[in-house]
């Protein structure tokens, strides 16, 4: 080595030693080869424990790397390392360039922690914060900006801020005014923005410049609030205002207002609406600046109900509503209602209330007081009434209880009436039959006259039943218009029961039964004692349907009449059987009209009638002022059955009887010598007939063929004792000649006859002013007796 | 207990307190290793700022410095780790032509 290569060297080993950068170089295998004093002091070792040592071979690249190296004292040295090929001694080396950075290490450490404080700041401040450079181009934005425009940084950094904006004229605007206001934070600016959504609102704004350290405006940095909840909320308070006044405005006599009071200090309206004028007289602004214009109006007594009211209400916090006058300008006192309610403010009670004018509602009061008490009157009225409507009531559903039960019997009886009906074409059709059968064999020229005799019995037998059939309708026709009249006559009893126990052992006998059936009588008392005034008509009419009965439902044993002693003011007759009985279950029934016994087992088993006889029976006891009962046991195979009829009829002794029985009275023939009757009949047969049998009471008879000709021959002969009128005649019949007649005489017996034995033919004829009525066929008896009591009466 | 005899190559890496770097320079080595030689090596992670006598000890001047303990000779790599499999080579464990 030359001294001059010496010389460089000594001269670059300077450089190297007095370098401020650590110098350390390595071989390939990563052995110190040398190590500058700087590079000791870095890695605190002295330079001989560098060289030799394995430093390690150095990792690089292009650009430098960082390494750390740990101190005596517990610290760090941060280091950059920059690493050089070069040879060394002519073999590959490394020099390894150690710079110290510790320092700018620590101030870096320091400001990244200072910004991730402010970051951390920016990030948690509520408001959306965006910062821009004066291009208005994004630089940054917080987590709320984030939130509230839904835009990450990310998104936006570098673009325009008009993408925020609702429209192209705010964003104008907005950069106009930010660079009017110089950034002045105080300044709010209203701006519609818009969301990365597409929605838009409203948002307050406050803008900030951004400067450099000497104060040269590098951007701007905007604060923004969402305020469309403030905005609605201001809106609904400016319309809660308008409505307000609007409510008040349209109170048809009335304000609204608000008042406030102090203890010791002027009641002062704060609002009053518009009404004012009407009813106190002042505009709303004179109310609000002087109360007393309202309270003067107030009469005295009044006023001092109010202040009372309201003194009560300050103290409760409660509401208050008083009636007070109030007087116009006009001089006319109104009625005014005021209501209010205080709440409490601090010291200031505040009264929000109405007032409105009463003065109609005030007079329709009175008048609905007066009205109230009438219609109190009048309510007790018409629970009066009520009262008598719910018992008219009662007695109407008691009557239509009636009502129905009464239904029910006409329908019973309806359906009666027709199976009468259906027993009557039965009744009427078996005699008639044999009548007309025996009355065509009668016209044979060879009978022999046993056989005439046998036929002509045989006839007058079945019309005996026919006449019983139609006496029995027209009786019951007659008890139910109320047209039969009894007759009352003295009677011995016991020669009343002489005939019909005669006549009962004939029916016995003409019905077959006289072997099975004895007949037995009873008479209790002498002839003297039994002298009574009664209708025997009718009586044995009753007695003779018993008996027929009795006769008809017994096969044997015996059939007994008679009566018991009288007892007081009745005496009671009676009719026993012992034949089948009556079941029980039946027996209230025997008295209704139409019943017929009816044989269960056997309904071909039938015992003929009309079904009328009791039922008339009862009638006619009810007439002559009686009753009638019965007492029966039905016959079954191991008992014995047997009714008894009982007839109770009132008991009126008399002394002496004129005559001897009834029979004997209608076969004695009259002599009506001096009187005078008129026929009038078309039918000359009928004519002939009543001719006959009238021709031995010697009576004098005219006969006219019609109804006119009986009217001329009545006022021809003023002679005239009676009229017997048929009621089918020509040229006028019965009907109108009565009617005629009456009119000439209203005194002149007429008795009606017709074939018809009608309910309805006696109705009218005793209507068109007939006396009586006769049924044809005429019996001989009966039309003498008919009319010896109407001649007799005379 | 592994058997470190049958470890064919102990790798002790050196760091300066567990920072986000050391840690992940660490589990990036570990991954590599696994990766190049399954089952056959063994790594140590020593901070030297728990352990400083290390320091002077096994001569490690700066960190992060990597030491291939095994195989023999003793080599060790310094500097920058982002590239583990450059480590790798520079410590002769992987091939040069990398």
């Amino acid at each position: 080595m030359n001294p001059r290569e010496n010389k460089t060297d000594q001269r670059y080993l300077k450089i190297i030693n007095e370098s401020a950068d650590g110098i350390v170089i390595v071989n390939d295998q990563g052995k110190a080869l040398f190590a500058n004093p700087r590079a000791s002091a870095l890695l605190q070792r002295e330079p001989h424990e560098i060289t030799g040592a394995n430093f390690g071979f150095p990792l690089f690249e292009e650009e430098s790397t960082e390494l750390q190296i740990p101190r005596s004292e517990g610290t760090l040295s941060h280091v950059e390392l920059r690493t050089v090929k070069t040879t060394w001694e002519e073999q590959d080396a490394y020099i390894c360039n150690l710079r110290d950075i510790t320092a700018h290490k620590n101030t870096e450490h320091k400001l990244r922690e200072s910004e991730q404080k402010y970051r951390s700041l920016y990030n948690s401040i509520r408001d959306a914060i965006l910062v821009a450079n004066t291009n208005r181009e994004i630089i940054d934005c917080n987590e709320a900006f984030t939130e509230l425009f839904g835009y990450r940084l990310t998104e936006i950094k570098g673009k325009k801020t008009s993408l925020i904006y609702a429209n192209e004229e705010e964003y104008k605007a907005m950069g106009e005014a930010i660079i009017m206001h110089k950034g002045d934070p105080k300044f709010l600016f209203n701006v519609h923005y818009k969301k990365k959504s597409g929605e838009v609102f409203l948002g307050e704004t406050n803008v900030f410049y951004k400067q450099d350290a000497d104060g040269n405006v590098i951007g701007f940095l905007g604060l923004f609030r969402d305020i469309t909840e403030k905005e609605k909320a201001d809106k609904e308070l400016r319309d809660s205002y308008k409505r307000i006044r609007t409510i008040g405005n349209n109170l048809p006599s009335g304000i609204i207002y608000r008042k406030r009071l102090k203890k010791g200090v002027k009641p002062k309206f704060t609002y009053i609406s518009d009404k004012v004028k009407q009813l106190h007289g002042c505009t709303p602004e004179e109310a609000m600046k002087d109360s007393d214009l309202i309270y003067n109006n107030i009469l005295e007594d009044d006023l001092k109900l109010l202040k009372k009211e309201r003194n009560r209400a300050m103290e409760e916090l409660t509401p208050y509503s008083i009636e007070i006058r109030v007087k116009r300008p006009n001089g006319d006192i109104h009625w005014h209602q005021v209501i209010s309610q205080p709440h409490k403010i601090e010291d200031n009670y505040i009264f929000d209330g109405i007032e409105f004018d009463i003065s109609t509602r005030k007079k329709s009061e009175e008048e609905l007081k007066a009205i109230s008490a009438r219609l109190a009157r009048q309510n007790e009225d018409y629970e009066a009434i009520n009262e008598e409507l719910n018992q008219s009531n009662d007695q109407l559903q008691q009557l239509n209880k009636e009502l129905e039960h009464a239904k029910e019997k006409a329908e019973e009886s309806d359906r009666l009436k027709s199976a009468f009906l259906a027993n009557m074409s039965h009744e009427i059709r078996t005699p008639m039959n044999a009548i007309m059968g025996f009355s065509g064999l009668l016209d044979d020229p060879d009978i022999s006259p046993e056989d005439q005799k046998k036929y002509v019995d045989i006839i007058q037998n079945k019309g005996e039943v026919l006449m019983q059939l139609i006496n029995d309708i027209v009786d019951t026709a007659k008890i139910e218009a109320g047209y039969l009249t009894l007759r009352y006559e003295n009677i011995n009893l016991n020669d009343f029961f002489d005939q019909v126990y005669t006549t009962s052992q004939n029916t016995i006998k003409q019905k077959g039964k006289a072997d099975g059936i004895e007949m037995r009588y009873r008479k209790p008392l002498p002839d003297d004692k039994v002298n009574i005034r009664t209708d025997p008509v009718r009586v044995r009419q009753v007695i003779d349907n018993l008996v027929n009965n009795a006769i008809k439902f017994t096969n044997d044993g015996y059939i007994e009449i008679g009566y018991q002693e009288p007892e007081e003011d009745l005496i009671t007759m009676y009719v026993k059987d012992t034949g089948i009985g009556i079941p029980e279950d039946k027996q209230a029934l025997v008295f209704e009209r139409f019943r017929q016994i009816e044989d269960e087992q056997n309904p071909d088993n039938f015992y003929g009638g009309t079904g009328l006889g009791l039922n008339i029976a009862s009638n006619l006891v009810g007439l002559l002022g009686g009753s009638i009962c019965l007492d029966s046991v039905e016959e079954k195979p191991d008992q014995t059955g047997g009714t008894t009829f009982y007839l109770t009829i009132p008991y009126l002794p008399v002394s002496n009887v004129k005559s001897a029985s009834v029979k004997e009275k209608l076969s004695e023939i009259p002599n009506w010598k001096n009187k005078t009757i008129l026929l009038a009949e078309d039918e000359e047969s009928n004519l002939e007939y009543i001719k006959e049998v009238l021709r031995p009471t010697n009576i004098n008879m005219l006969v006219a063929l019609n109804g006119k000709e009986c009217v001329e021959i009545f006022k021809a002969n003023p002679g005239i004792n009676l009229i017997l009128m048929d009621l089918k005649m020509p040229v006028m019949d019965g009907y109108e000649a009565t009617h005629q007649i009456r009119q000439l005489d209203q005194k002149i017996v007429i008795i009606a006859q017709t074939a018809y034995a009608l309910t309805g033919d006696k109705a009218k004829a005793i209507k068109a002013g007939c006396n009586d009525y006769i049924a044809k066929p005429i019996k001989k008896q009966l039309l003498v007796n008919s009319i010896y009591n109407h001649i007799s009466q005379r | 207990m592994e058997n470190e005899q049958h470890k064919s190559i102990i790798l002790k890496l050196y760091i300066a307190g567990t920072t986000e770097k050391s840690q992940a320079e660490a589990e990036r080595l570990q991954e590599v290793c696994e990766n190049h030689f399954p089952g056959k090596y063994k790594i140590e992670v020593i901070d030297l700022l728990e352990r400083p006598q290390l320091a002077s000890d096994e001569q490690i001047f700066a960190v992060p410095t990597l030491v291939r303990d095994l195989p023999l000779p003793v080599r060790k790599v310094i500097g920058d780790f982002s590239n583990v499999e450059k480590a790798l080579v520079g410590l002769d464990l992987l091939p040069r032509s990398h």
